[in-house]
């Protein structure tokens, strides 16, 4: 098994704390634009795949799907 | 009488009456009829399926509707859902298609689909297709198939696909041929009009127009949210407040409302929808049992309740006793019910699963139980009900079944691998069953009782797969097992007995329990039919079919194989495909045997090809001998010696003993047939004499083909040939072919040899078994050299069939070393055919009859024959006489019937 890559999904909507079980294992930030950042590590393309699948069965509305270098991580992560 | 699960997929949802109609929506919809495809592709919630429902019901045109869900992801099943909402406007449509189906993972998409394609071609009337729901499929195959259909549509289909993505169709190739129509989410979105009319249906008269353009922009238009919108403020005090802080806010919109409408309902409302929003479908007492008294009104009540407020739920049937909810409603529920109480998700599934195995309905009780993490209820409710799924062809279903229990629980438990056995030895070519028979073995032996007969029956069943594998490689071992596994069944055990006789019958014939074999069969295809075991019925009545057709009972074999073919297409499933290509296969040999050249022909192309995809060698190599011989019989040589060529080249794979003898020897009938003298002649010196005794080891085939050619040098080979055929005939008494083409070969024999009298007697013997079982080829290709003879015979139907069976291809070859015998020899056998009057003919008067038949009068006669006209006369009475005829013409023509001349 490889290491997960980590991933940045934006979109549109703000989305309430309560969803972030939905998008388990990405973690939900606000944006301050009014958006929302969907962030975290994701095994394999199948896995970012269906987390953008859950995306559009909500009807949000994705704006950018970003994969991230480690280093930039250690930067942002806010935990 | 509400509707079963399984045709709502196939009901067109009927929403209450239109909301908000959408007039030019419909007439973008209608404008693009005459394209080959509507795509309706926006987000969830965008209105797409009432669009398409509300547009339907404007048209006069007929429509076909397909709800799909993530369970239709199988190209087999897919295609029987598909087939299944098509033959609601035409029952005939498909029937070639559905038993194919079970081929589908070696079949070619063309293959597959051409049949329903020509199928779709004859529709009387314009149809369309909706396919709702499109994004839930997955499986490249669907999606090919799809684009073969959408590049072949017949023009009076219109196919509409609604999905939530753009679906992985050629979309782009459609749309530069104009043959794509589209409706996209900025299509669907409502205006201001249209979200006035929305507001207006509410009775929300008081909303000012400045309001609804904020609530459209806020939305965007999405129909959900302003439905939600709508039923918010339905209860809300303070409309313009409620307008101004959700404008303002960010938040996601679905959020929002979601909570402000579920808050303004009671709490039993609020209890009931998440309850059942783990439901797929749902219906009233479905509910009931969710909540479990925790209502104080029928679930039915709610349930239409619902349906009036307008809370996202679609009536299924026009009975309104299925529903469900819309999907993106469903879940925003589950979300909110996971937050509150995720322990209850499990329970509700465990009561949803229970209510489903009380009605009957096995897969979605699996389903449910699956969901509730109930993996030992999954076992208990797949085990008793795995092996008669597979028995009746339902493989999807079982191999679903065993995907959902871990591999780890699988090894534990008995049944479940046997089933992965059965599973595998239906597989095209058959997989490697031992392991899993073994590790069932394994843990029956450590049974506490292992006399109880439960397990008894399950060593039995393993026993009898073990002997149906080595019968369908033909390895003797088949019997040994066949004969264990019946001692361990013990006699009440049906199944077992049927697949048994499948194990043997399979099987070569060589041996001398007629009678209890007859029985076996019998007793087998009733149990068969009786425990519906479709694949071992049809497999037992092919090869008792056989077993017919060689002991000379060819209506016998025919009535079987009809019976095969139509109690398989009988069955629900119409799953009859181990078989039917040897059921065609066997029906082409009748019709060859019975001289229907043509339909020998057709019954065996399509049966080879078939035979080819299952890779079922015995049939491909049956199928190309038989193929040579039809060709042989139109006259076609080269084309006979190719199919001859390609039954050789598959003899190496061939483990079943005999196989390479019996194809040797049609190949050396071949020669023969077609006067390759040399070859045959080759052939024959390779097999070696045998002494007596060791006559059974050489194929029986093989030595009637070494008499043919014994008797084709001429009347030095006679006598090795009538020895030989000698032989057979003490071991034959059994087979009414073997015997019949031993009389056949004696005839030709006896007469090279000038023995009249037992050519004529081997000859009616001969016809006699022809007759009474029906064989006509298996004598016509004896040899031509008997045509001559066979017009010595009196005149019966069966004799002017076999006459007219030899063509003027049968020509006896011109270089034929023994040619000259068997005509001159021909002529001794006339005088045998003169015999046959009760009174033969004299010399003189055969003379005179030869010129009666060339016409000549009486006058004439008299001065051809120097005698007098009056001794013409009384010869002539006396000819008419002895004829039993009235006249000349009569005369000429019972001549020409008894060939005396």
């Amino acid at each position: 098994m490889g290491t997960p890559t980590i991933y940045r999904i934006r979109i549109k909507e703000q989305l309430a704390a309560l969803w972030a079980e939905w998008f388990d294992p990405l973690i939900i930030q606000h944006e301050a634009n009014g958006g929302t950042t969907l962030l975290g590590p994701l095994r394999d393309q199948a896995e970012l795949f269906g987390m953008l699948s859950k995306v559009n069965n909500l009807n949000l509305t994705l704006i950018a799907v970003e994969k991230i270098e480690t280093s930039e991580v250690a930067k942002g992560h806010p935990s | 009488m509400p509707l079963t699960l399984l045709q709502t997929k196939f009901h067109i949802p009927t929403p209450l009456p239109t909301l908000v109609p959408r007039p030019r929506l419909y007439a973008k919809l209608n404008a693009r009829l005459n394209a080959k495809l509507t795509l309706v592709a926006a987000p969830a919630g965008s209105g797409k399926t009432t669009l398409i429902c509300d547009w339907l019901r404007q048209m006069a045109r007929s429509a076909v509707w397909l709800s799909l869900d993530a369970g239709d992801n199988d190209l087999q099943r897919f295609l029987r859902y598909l087939i299944g909402a098509l033959q609601s406007v035409q029952p005939a449509l498909g029937q070639e298609t559905l038993p194919l189906l079970q081929l589908a993972q070696s079949a070619s998409v063309d293959e597959l689909l051409t049949p329903l394609l020509n199928d779709l071609a004859t529709l009387p009337e314009k149809l369309i297709l909706v396919l709702d729901d499109y994004h839930v499929i997955e499986a490249a195959a669907i999606h090919q198939a799809l684009s073969f259909l959408l590049d072949r549509l017949p023009p009076q289909l219109h196919l509409v696909i609604t999905s939530r993505v753009n679906p992985p169709l050629p979309l782009a190739r459609l749309r530069g041929r104009g043959e794509l129509s589209e409706v996209r989410a900025t299509d669907l979105r409502f205006t201001s009009e249209e979200t006035v009319a929305l507001f207006q249906h509410f009775s929300l008269l008081t909303v000012s127009p400045a309001d609804l353009t904020l609530l459209n922009e806020r939305t965007e238009g999405w129909i959900v949210g302003l439905q939600l919108a709508a039923l918010s403020l339905e209860h809300h005090p303070n409309v313009a407040g409620f307008v101004q802080n959700f404008s303002g806010s960010n938040r996601f919109v679905l959020d929002y409302l979601i909570e402000e409408v579920l808050e303004q309902r009671s709490t039993t409302i609020q209890t009931f929808l998440l309850t059942t929003s783990i439901l797929e479908r749902m219906c009233g007492p479905l509910c009931a049992a969710l909540l479990e008294g925790a209502s104080d009104r029928p679930a039915h009540t709610i349930l239409q309740e619902l349906e009036q407020a307008n809370l996202f739920i679609i009536a299924l049937d026009d009975e309104r006793y299925w529903y469900r909810y819309h999907h993106l409603f469903a879940g925003m529920l589950q979300q909110r019910l996971r937050q509150a109480d995720p322990a209850r998700i499990g329970k509700l599934h465990g009561r949803a699963s229970r209510w489903f195995e009380e009605q009957g309905l096995l897969e979605e009780a699996v389903e449910h139980a699956q969901r509730a993490g109930e993996l030992g209820r999954v076992i208990q409710l797949v085990e008793p009900e795995i092996r008669s799924s597979i028995m009746r062809g339902y493989f999807d279903r079982a191999t679903r079944w065993l995907a959902i229990v871990p591999p780890t629980l699988i090894e534990e438990r008995p049944r479940l691998l046997i089933a992965q056995a059965w599973l595998r030895l239906f597989e095209i070519p058959f997989g490697d069953i031992e392991a899993a028979l073994s590790q069932a073995e394994g843990i029956l032996g450590k049974a506490t009782d292992p006399q109880d007969s439960d397990t008894l029956a399950l060593l039995a069943e393993i026993t009898a797969l073990r002997a149906a594998e080595a019968g369908i490689s033909g390895k003797p071992l088949a019997l040994q097992l066949a004969q264990e596994a019946l001692r361990l069944a013990g006699p009440e055990n049906l199944f077992v007995q049927s697949i048994i006789s499948y194990a043997l019958a399979s099987f070569d014939w060589e041996r001398k329990q007629w009678t209890t074999l007859h029985q076996t069969f019998q007793r087998a295809i009733s149990a068969a039919q009786a425990t519906g075991n479709v694949i071992i019925a049809a497999s037992v009545r092919y090869n008792f079919a056989m077993f017919h057709w060689q002991r000379g009972d060819l209506a016998g074999a025919d009535r079987l194989l009809t019976e095969s073919e139509a109690f398989t297409k009988s069955q629900p499933n119409r799953w009859p495909w181990p078989i039917v290509d040897s059921v065609w296969v066997g029906r082409a040999r009748l019709c060859y045997e019975r001289n229907d050249l043509d339909t020998a022909r057709r019954l065996l192309q399509e049966g080879i090809e078939l035979a080819q995809r299952r890779r079922n060698l015995y049939v491909i190599i049956d199928g190309y001998l038989t193929l040579a011989w039809v060709h042989q019989a139109q006259g076609e040589r080269g084309l006979a010696q190719a199919a001859l060529d390609q039954a050789s080249a598959l003899v190496s794979k061939a483990t079943r003993p005999g196989t390479p003898q019996l194809v040797a020897a049609h190949q050396a009938r071949l020669w023969l047939a077609q006067g390759e003298w040399e070859r045959a002649r080759q052939w024959a010196q390779t097999q070696t004499p045998l002494a007596n005794a060791e006559l059974g080891k050489r194929h029986p085939l093989s030595d009637l083909a070494l008499a043919a050619i014994y008797i084709a040098q001429g009347p030095d080979g006679v006598p090795q040939a009538l020895a030989l055929l000698n032989q057979l005939s003490e071991n034959a008494s059994e087979w009414a072919s073997r015997r019949l083409q031993i009389y056949a070969l004696q005839v030709l024999a006896y007469s090279q040899l000038g023995q009249a009298t037992e050519a004529l007697r081997a000859l009616k013997d001969t016809v006699a078994i022809g007759e009474t079982s029906g064989y006509l080829r298996l004598l016509v290709d004896q040899g031509p050299a008997l045509l001559p003879l066979l017009t010595q015979l009196p005149v019966t139907p069966y004799r002017d069939q076999l006459l007219a069976a030899f063509t003027p291809n049968d020509k006896v070859p011109i270089d034929e070393p023994s040619t000259k015998h068997v005509i001159s020899n021909a002529a001794t056998l006339k005088k045998a055919g003169n015999q046959s009057l009760i009174e033969p003919l004299s010399e003189r008067e055969l003379e005179v009859l030869r010129l009666v038949v060339g016409d000549a009068s009486n006058q004439e006669i008299a001065e051809r024959l120097v005698i007098t006209v009056g001794t013409v006369k009384n010869h002539m009475t006396s000819i008419l006489g002895k004829l039993g005829v009235s006249n000349r013409r009569a005369a000429t023509r019972k001549t020409a019937e008894l060939g005396l001349l």
